[in-house]
């Protein structure tokens, strides 16, 4: 039961940057098809850059804390950033150690966001 | 299937029967608590599987705490996401039994759903 670690449950619990941004530059969806969680993301950009972030969704703790956590970590961030972030930070971020089966859930608003990009 | 024939399929069919009805009575006495919601129709009519979510808990996060006791049970949309979707939820928890599960696993698995919602306290 290692990843639910403290932090991870204050998230799930206290997700922060929930909702709709207005004003949002991009707004992208990205799902787990097999699992059914969801994410909707609401990103502000300047200068090739993250200002503001918000989401909305459905999905397990890991997902959500994932979510949560990146919300904050990405303001600032570009792409090169958010490439050199990677799926390992999104492990780190999390505490560093997600069982091989839910990193499609720890990843879900990471995959999300790189889309933005696109 | 030698296994299987020198067992029998009708005393494999009877078992599973059996363990389903013990373990779908036992479930519904945690639904009556409010503890779990249950998906599916009586014991008569299903086959050796009772899809269930923990009230407040995401399938994915029942399905981890519950393998950290040893459990095994699927979760998600079991390839099946009209059907799940159609209950109003986007994931279920299925255990499934057959011929080698035990009452005594069946009683493990129920005092270990009470513990999945104490995680999240």
């Amino acid at each position: 039961m290692s990843e639910y670690r403290e932090i991870i449950i204050d998230h799930y619990k206290n997700p922060r940057n929930m909702g709709e941004l207005a004003g949002a530059d991009k707004i992208v969806d990205e799902a787990n098809a097999s699992c059914g969680d969801l994410i909707k993301i609401y990103v502000k950009l300047a200068k090739g850059k993250i200002v503001d972030m918000k989401w909305q969704g459905i999905g397990c703790a890991i997902s959500t804390a994932g979510a949560s956590m990146l919300s904050e970590k990405v303001v600032d961030m570009s792409k090169t950033d958010l490439e050199k972030f990677g799926e390992e930070g999104v492990v780190s971020m999390l505490g560093g150690e997600i069982m091989p089966g839910r990193m499609k859930c720890a990843t879900l608003a990471f995959r999300g966001l790189l889309k933005v990009f696109e | 299937m030698k296994y299987l024939k020198s067992v029998g399929m009708e005393n494999i069919h009877s078992h599973e029967k059996e363990i389903l009805k013990y373990a779908l009575e036992k479930m519904r006495g945690l639904e009556k608590e409010g503890l779990v919601i249950l998906y599916g129709p009586e014991a008569e009519t299903r086959g050796g599987a009772i899809p269930f979510n923990v009230v407040g808990v995401h399938a994915h996060d029942t399905a981890q705490i519950l393998d950290s006791f040893g459990i095994a049970v699927r979760s998600g949309q079991h390839c099946a996401a009209p059907l799940v979707t159609s209950f109003g939820v986007t994931a279920m928890v299925r255990a499934t039994f057959y011929l080698y599960n035990t009452k005594e696993e069946i009683d493990y698995m129920i005092d270990k759903i009470r513990e999945v919602p104490k995680v999240f306290a």
